[in-house]
C-alpha cells in the first residue's frame, strides 16, 4: 500500500550556500544531535548518511558525529534513537491530509511497540566551510497510572488505551496509539508517546479473535467485568479529559472503577466457510474500539465471547477466504442485561459488489485517473480501492465495468482523488445518497455509486514571499471554508516564489503559505486570506509566508 | 456439627450464599495472610463441589476475613480464594497447582473453623539493558521454575513477558521457590544496520551508486547474546533466584552485543513442502524461541543476525499428516562466519486403534486418554473419541510405553490378531500408521484411608505409594489428605510398594535412590493385587525429622 513506503522527509536543513562542488573536493560531515527540550547532546543516536558516499555513525556521549574526508556535496541524513521523535508531523502530505483515515493507518503502524524508532530526515549540502549540523530530536512523553476497584484493590490485566486526539476540520479525530494491560499492582504505563493531545480509555478487555479447537477458555475465570470509561470518569470520547503532553512530560491518569458481573455470549456462526479466516468482534454502541475476548472454533463455527459487562453492543463477524477472494459478514445487535446469551445464531451473508460509474461534465475529459477508496469504520484493512477513467501507460487495463467488490456491511467513508487533469469531483452518490461528504451505511444490496467529474475547475497562482523576499519551497495550503476535511489542496513555491494550485472545485476557501512544515493544527487554525473561486476562474493571490511552528 | 445445628447457624447468618436443598451444612472460616497471620479483606472466596466447579458459591470477605457458606449435600468441596497480589489458590495447596486438600462436609466433621492460609505472591522484576546501560525495549524475558514434581527436580518454563519500552519487566504472582530468568532481544538499530550493509553489498561498484561505504568502526555487533541472570549464557551457569512467599526480587540483565552471522538452511527430502523453521535456545529440556522463519516451498530457510552460540533448529511442515508431513531438529553451533546447514527430516510415524473393554460391553470413553512415552520421557497424548477410536500422528519413530486411563479404567494389554495379550510397549516406525487394539480393564486396585497423628486426622499430609522396583516409573501414586485426614489412591498396578505419609511432601525427591531408601526404611510395606481395594491407616511422619539426603 502506498503509505507503507519509506520514511517521510520531515525537514530540510540547509548547511551551506549550495554552490557546485568539484568531485575531488573533500569535506567533513559533522553534526550534533540534541534533545530539543534540554539542548543537551544525545548519546548513541544512529546517524546514517547517503550521498556521494554512504555510511553510519553512532553519536558519542556529547551527541556528536564526525566523518572525515567524504566527498563534498548533497547528503541525506537519517537520525534515530528510541525515546525520541523527529518533532515534525508527517501529516502535511497531501495524500494523507485528504483523509484522516490514512493518517491513522500510518500512525497506528509507526507507533506499534517493537518497530524501530522513526528517523528524522535532514538534507545537508556539504561544503568545505560547512558548520556542524545541529539536529534536534524531541523526547517522547508518557502517561502512567493505576486502576483500582471499588474496594481500592488493584485491578490486574485490564486494558488501558492511549488515544491521540488530532484536529480535523470536522472536529477532533481519535486515533488509538497504544494498548497496554495493567500489572498485578493495577499499574499501567503508556510509554513513548509522540507529544500531543491524548485521551485515555479503560476497558475490561479487548482482543482479536482467538481460535480454539476444544472448548476451554480459562476455567477459573471469575466473570467480572467493568464498564468502559474514559479518563476521568467519562462515558464517551466527547466527554473525555484531553491530556496535553509536552515533550518529555509524564502525565498521570488514575482510574477507580467498580467491577461488576460480566456475562458470556455463546453461539454459532451459520453460513461460514470452515477453516477459513474468521474474526469476531464486539463493539459497544457508539465506540469504534472492540471490547471483550472472543473465541471461535473455525471448524464448527461455535463461538464464545467472554466477560461482557451490561450494555448495548454490535457483534461483527467477518469471514474471509482467499483464492478466489470471498468475504462473508454479519452485524448482530446484542444487549447484555443480567444474564449470559446462549445459542445465538449469527447468520453470515455474502458481501456485496457496488458498481461505480463516472460521468464527465462541463468540459471534463475522461483522460483522468479517478482513484476511489471505500474505507469501513471498523476494520480498516477491509478498505477497497478502485481506479477508473481512461487509463494510460503503465497503469493496468481499464476495468470495463468498475466495481467495489466484496463490500461487507459497515459504516463507510468514500475518498475520491482525481489525478492528472483539470477535473474535480463535483458529486458522488449512492442512489440518492450523497456519499462524498461524511459517513454512510452499507447494509445488504447497495446499488451503484455514481461520480460526477466537472471540468470547470478553478485555479490559484501567485508569488510567495518570506520576510519580503521571494521564497522557494514554501508550502501553500488552500483550505475549504466548510466541509469535512477532504478538500485540502496544497502547492509548493518554486523559482522566484511562484506557486500554482490547479483543479480546484469552485467554492469558498482560505489560503495561506508557510515556510517549513506546518502542523495539521496550524493549517486548520482558521488563519489566512479568504477567497471565493468561481467556476473556471483563475485567481492570482500574492502570499507572505509565515514560519511554521517548530515543536 | 449436626445438620440441624448447621441449619440453625445458617438461619442466623443472613445473606450467606447457599445451594438450595433440604439438609444444610455450613462451611465457615477465615482467610488470613500466611505471613502476617492477619485477616484478609476483599478476598474472593469460592466453594464448589469437587466434581462440579460450575456450581460454585462465592463471596467477598470484609475486614474480618470471615467467610460462611451453606451447602445441602455431604461430600468433598474445593475451597479457593482470589485476591490481587495473591495467586489463585486452593485450600492447603502445595507447590503444584491442583494438589490441595478438599473440605470434607459430613455430619461428623467440623467445617466451621476453617483457616485458609493465603500465600501472598512473590515478584521477580527487573530491567533489561545493553552494555551502554540503555534499556532494551521489547526484550523477551522468560522465567523458569526449578521445582520438584513427581519426586524429581525439573525445570519448567513458567512464564514469558515482553519488556516495556524502558526495558522493564515483571513476573507477579509467583509462589515461593527457585527461579531462573533469561532474556533475548534485538538491538533497535539492528535492522537499519543490516539494511545499510545489505544495500551496499548489492549495489557493488556501479557508477551511479555511492562509491564508499563507511560503517561506524566502533560498532560491536548487531545482535544481543541470549543471557541468563545474572550474566550466563547457559542455564547451568545461571544464578538461581530464591523467592520467598510475598517477596520481590530485582533481577536485571545486561545483554552483550555480538557480531552476528547468517544461518542458511535447506530441508532436504523428496516431495518437500513449505513449513516453519525456528531457531531455538535449548534450556535443559525446554526451548526459548530466538528467531522464527519460514521454510519455502523448495525447502530453503534463513536466519539473519544470529550471534555466536549453540542453538537448535526445529523445522516442521505446514501439513500435519500424510506424505508431505515432516519434522526435523538439529543442533548447530553458530560461529564467526555465515553457515549453511542441511536438515534431513525424519518421516513421522503414527498410531491408530480402538479401545476395548475387557469382559464388558463398551463403556463410556468420556475423559479417556491414550498416552505414549518414550525413553526420554517425551509424551504424546490423545483423547479417545466417542466411538472408542484413537489416533496419534506425527510421532517420532522410536520405542514407546503406552498408557491409558480414565477414572474407572486402566490399560491392560494390546490385543493381538488372535486375541493374545501383547505388552504395553510399541515400536513406532515411519510411514504407515501402526494399528493396535488396546484392552482396558476395570480390575484396578485402589487404596484409601486416613492419615493420623496421635489419633487425630491430619489435613494436608502427603501420602506416597512408592513401588519397590524403582524402574516401574509409572506406578508411583500420591495424594494430599483432605480436611478429614482422608486420602485416596487410584489406578494402582499390582505389585509391592512402600506406603508413607509425610507432613510436607512438596520438596521430597523420592525418585532419588538415597531418598527412596530412606523413605523405605520408615514406610509401611504394602502388597497390591489387581482388583484390591485396600484400606490403610497411616501415621504421619515429620519430613524434617527424616533428614532426607539432598541429591
Amino acid at each position: 500500500m502506498a503509505f507503507r513506503g519509506g520514511w517521510v522527509l520531515t525537514g530540510i536543513l540547509l548547511a551551506g550556500p549550495g554552490f557546485a562542488q568539484t568531485p575531488a573536493a573533500r569535506c567533513t560531515l559533522a553534526g550534533t544531535v540534541v534533545n530539543s527540550v534540554t539542548n543537551a547532546g544525545i548519546a548513541r543516536v544512529l546517524v546514517s548518511y547517503e550521498g556521494a558516499s554512504s555510511g553510519f555513525r553512532f553519536t558519542d556521549t556529547g551527541g556528536n558525529i564526525q566523518v572525515a574526508s567524504v566527498p563534498c556535496g548533497q547528503y541525506s541524513v537519517a537520525v534515530s534513537k528510541p525515546g525520541f521523535v523527529s518533532g515534525q508531523e508527517d501529516s502535511t502530505e497531501p495524500f494523507l491530509l485528504s483523509s484522516p483515515i490514512f493518517r491513522e493507518a500510518i500512525e497506528s503502524q509507526s507507533e506499534q511497540v517493537g518497530n524501530p524508532p522513526k528517523p528524522a530526515n535532514v538534507s545537508v549540502n556539504l561544503t568545505p566551510d560547512s558548520q556542524a549540523a545541529r539536529i534536534p530530536l524531541v523526547p517522547v512523553a508518557s502517561i502512567t497510572g493505576t486502576v483500582l476497584d471499588e474496594n481500592g484493590e488493584p485491578i490486574a490485566g485490564v486494558v488501558v488505551q492511549g488515544i491521540a486526539v488530532k484536529a480535523t476540520p470536522s472536529g477532533s479525530d481519535f486515533v488509538p496509539t497504544r494498548t497496554v494491560h495493567t500489572d498485578d499492582r493495577g499499574r499501567y504505563e503508556l510509554l513513548g508517546l509522540t507529544p500531543g493531545d491524548y485521551v485515555v480509555r479503560l476497558a475490561g478487555e479487548s482482543s482479536t479473535t482467538q481460535y480454539f479447537q476444544g472448548n476451554s477458555p480459562n476455567p477459573n475465570n471469575d466473570h467480572r467485568g467493568m464498564q468502559p470509561v474514559y479518563y476521568s470518569n467519562a462515558d464517551s470520547l466527547a466527554a473525555a479529559m484531553v491530556l496535553h503532553l509536552a515533550p518529555a512530560t509524564q502525565a498521570n491518569a488514575e482510574f477507580r472503577q467498580a467491577t461488576e458481573p460480566a456475562f458470556d455470549v455463546n453461539g454459532r456462526l451459520s453460513g461460514f466457510i470452515p477453516q477459513s479466516w474468521i474474526r469476531l468482534r464486539l463493539y459497544r454502541d457508539g465506540d469504534r474500539i472492540p471490547v471483550a475476548r472472543s473465541f471461535v472454533n473455525i471448524a464448527s463455527g461455535q463461538f464464545r465471547i467472554t466477560d461482557v459487562p451490561r450494555g448495548s453492543y454490535t457483534l461483527r463477524a467477518e469471514d474471509y477466504q482467499a483464492d478466489p477472494a470471498l468475504w462473508l459478514a454479519a452485524e448482530e445487535p446484542i444487549r447484555i442485561n443480567a444474564e449470559p446469551i446462549r445459542d445465538l445464531v449469527v447468520q453470515l451473508s455474502a458481501a456485496v459488489d457496488i458498481p461505480v460509474s463516472v460521468s464527465y461534465e462541463a468540459g471534463a475529459q475522461n483522460d483522468e485517473i479517478i482513484e476511489l477508496m471505500l474505507v469501513p469504520q471498523h476494520s480498516r484493512e477491509n478498505m477497497r480501492q478502485l481506479s477508473t477513467g481512461k487509463l494510460t501507460g503503465q497503469t493496468p487495463t481499464p476495468q470495463a465495468s468498475p466495481a467495489f467488490t466484496n463490500v461487507i456491511p459497515d459504516k463507510y467513508k468514500l475518498t475520491i482523488l482525481a489525478n492528472g487533469g483539470t477535473g474535480y469531483v463535483a458529486s458522488a452518490k449512492l442512489g440518492d445518497l450523497d456519499v462524498l461528504h461524511g459517513q454512510f451505511n452499507i447494509g445488504g444490496a447497495a446499488g451503484e455509486i455514481h461520480v460526477t467529474i466537472r471540468g470547470d475547475s478553478a485555479s490559484v497562482e501567485g508569488q510567495v514571499t518570506f520576510q519580503g523576499k521571494p521564497a522557494v519551497g514554501a508550502q501553500v495550503q488552500l483550505i475549504p471554508a466548510s466541509g469535512d476535511g477532504t478538500g485540502l489542496k496544497m502547492g509548493f513555491s518554486y523559482t522566484e516564489g511562484r506557486y500554482e494550485i490547479q483543479a480546484v472545485p469552485p467554492g469558498d476557501y482560505r489560503i495561506k503559505a508557510w515556510m517549513g512544515s506546518p502542523s495539521f493544527k496550524e493549517i486548520l487554525s482558521g488563519t489566512g486570506e479568504t477567497l471565493t473561486l468561481q467556476p473556471s476562474e483563475k485567481q492570482t493571490v500574492a502570499l507572505e509566508a509565515t514560519a511554521a511552528e517548530q515543536k | 456439627m449436626t445438620a440441624q445445628k448447621a441449619l440453625l447457624l445458617a438461619l442466623a447468618l443472613a445473606g450467606t450464599p447457599s445451594l438450595p436443598g433440604a439438609a444444610n451444612y455450613s462451611v465457615n472460616g477465615v482467610v488470613i495472610d500466611s505471613q502476617s497471620q492477619r485477616p484478609l479483606a476483599n478476598a474472593r472466596v469460592s466453594l464448589a463441589p469437587a466434581i462440579a466447579r460450575v456450581q460454585k458459591l462465592e463471596l467477598v470477605t470484609k475486614q474480618d476475613g470471615l467467610f460462611s457458606f451453606v451447602v445441602n449435600q455431604a461430600g468433598k468441596y474445593s475451597l479457593q480464594i482470589a485476591k490481587p497480589g495473591y495467586p489463585e489458590q486452593s485450600y492447603q495447596q502445595g507447590g503444584i497447582a491442583g494438589v490441595s486438600s478438599a473440605i470434607v462436609v459430613r455430619d461428623d466433621q467440623d467445617t466451621s473453623h476453617v483457616v485458609f492460609q493465603a500465600r501472598r505472591g512473590g515478584v521477580v522484576a527487573g530491567q533489561i539493558k545493553d552494555e551502554d546501560s540503555e534499556p532494551v525495549g521489547n526484550a523477551v524475558v522468560t522465567i523458569f521454575r526449578s521445582m520438584i514434581v513427581g519426586g524429581e527436580r525439573k525445570l519448567f518454563m513458567w512464564g514469558q513477558t515482553q519488556a516495556n519500552a524502558a526495558g522493564e519487566f515483571r513476573f507477579p504472582n509467583l509462589l515461593r521457590g527457585g527461579y531462573y530468568i533469561c532474556a533475548v532481544g534485538r538491538p533497535w538499530f539492528a535492522d537499519s544496520l543490516i539494511y545499510l550493509g545489505e544495500r551496499q553489498r548489492r549495489a557493488g561498484p556501479q557508477p551511479d551508486e555511492p562509491p564508499q561505504y563507511s560503517p561506524d568502526p566502533d560498532v560491536r555487533g548487531t545482535a544481543f547474546v541470549p543471557t541468563f541472570y545474572p550474566r550466563a549464557q547457559t542455564i547451568e551457569e545461571a544464578g538461581l533466584i530464591r523467592l520467598e512467599t510475598g517477596s520481590e526480587v530485582q533481577a536485571s540483565i545486561t545483554l552483550p552485543l555480538a557480531k552476528a552471522v547468517t544461518v542458511k538452511g535447506t530441508v532436504s527430502a523428496s516431495g518437500i513442502s513449505g513449513g516453519s523453521a525456528n531457531l531455538l535456545k535449548k534450556v535443559s529440556d525446554q526451548y526459548v524461541s530466538f528467531l522464527q522463519g519460514t521454510v519455502a516451498q523448495d525447502g530453503t530457510f534463513q536466519f539473519a543476525n544470529v550471534p555466536a552460540g549453540s542453538y537448535e533448529i526445529i523445522a516442521t511442515s505446514n501439513s500435519g499428516s500424510g506424505a508431505s508431513s515432516w519434522n526435523v531438529g538439529q543442533e548447530i553451533e553458530a560461529g564467526t562466519s555465515d553457515m549453511e546447514v542441511t536438515l534431513r527430516p525424519r518421516p513421522m510415524g503414527a498410531l491408530m486403534g480402538r479401545v476395548l473393554f475387557e469382559g464388558e460391553r463398551t463403556a463410556s470413553t468420556a475423559s479417556l486418554f491414550v498416552t505414549l512415552r518414550n525413553e526420554k520421557g517425551n509424551l504424546v497424548r490423545t483423547q479417545v473419541d466417542p466411538e472408542g477410536n484413537f489416533s496419534l500422528s506425527r510421532i517420532l519413530p522410536g520405542r514407546y510405553e503406552v498408557a491409558a486411563a480414565s477414572t474407572d479404567y486402566v490399560a491392560a494389554y494390546f490385543a493381538g490378531p488372535s486375541g493374545e495379550h501383547l505388552p504395553l510397549t510399541l515400536e513406532v516406525a515411519s510411514g504407515e500408521p501402526v494399528h493396535r487394539d488396546l484392552m482396558l480393564t476395570r480390575a484396578i486396585a485402589g487404596m484409601e484411608g486416613t492419615v493420623e497423628k496421635a489419633g487425630m486426622p491430619q489435613v494436608g499430609a502427603f501420602v506416597l505409594l512408592m513401588p519397590k522396583n524403582p524402574s516401574a516409573r509409572w506406578a508411583y501414586r500420591f495424594d494430599q489428605t483432605d480436611s478429614d485426614g482422608s486420602y485416596r489412591l487410584a489406578n494402582i498396578p499390582a505389585g509391592d510398594y512402600v506406603l508413607i505419609a509425610l507432613s510436607d511432601g512438596s520438596d521430597v525427591v523420592y525418585r532419588d535412590a538415597k531418598v527412596a531408601a530412606a523413605l523405605a526404611r520408615v514406610g509401611k510395606p504394602v502388597h497390591v493385587e489387581s482388583g484390591d481395594h485396600l484400606n490403610q491407616k497411616v501415621d504421619v511422619i515429620s519430613t524434617a525429622s527424616l533428614n532426607l539426603p539432598s541429591p
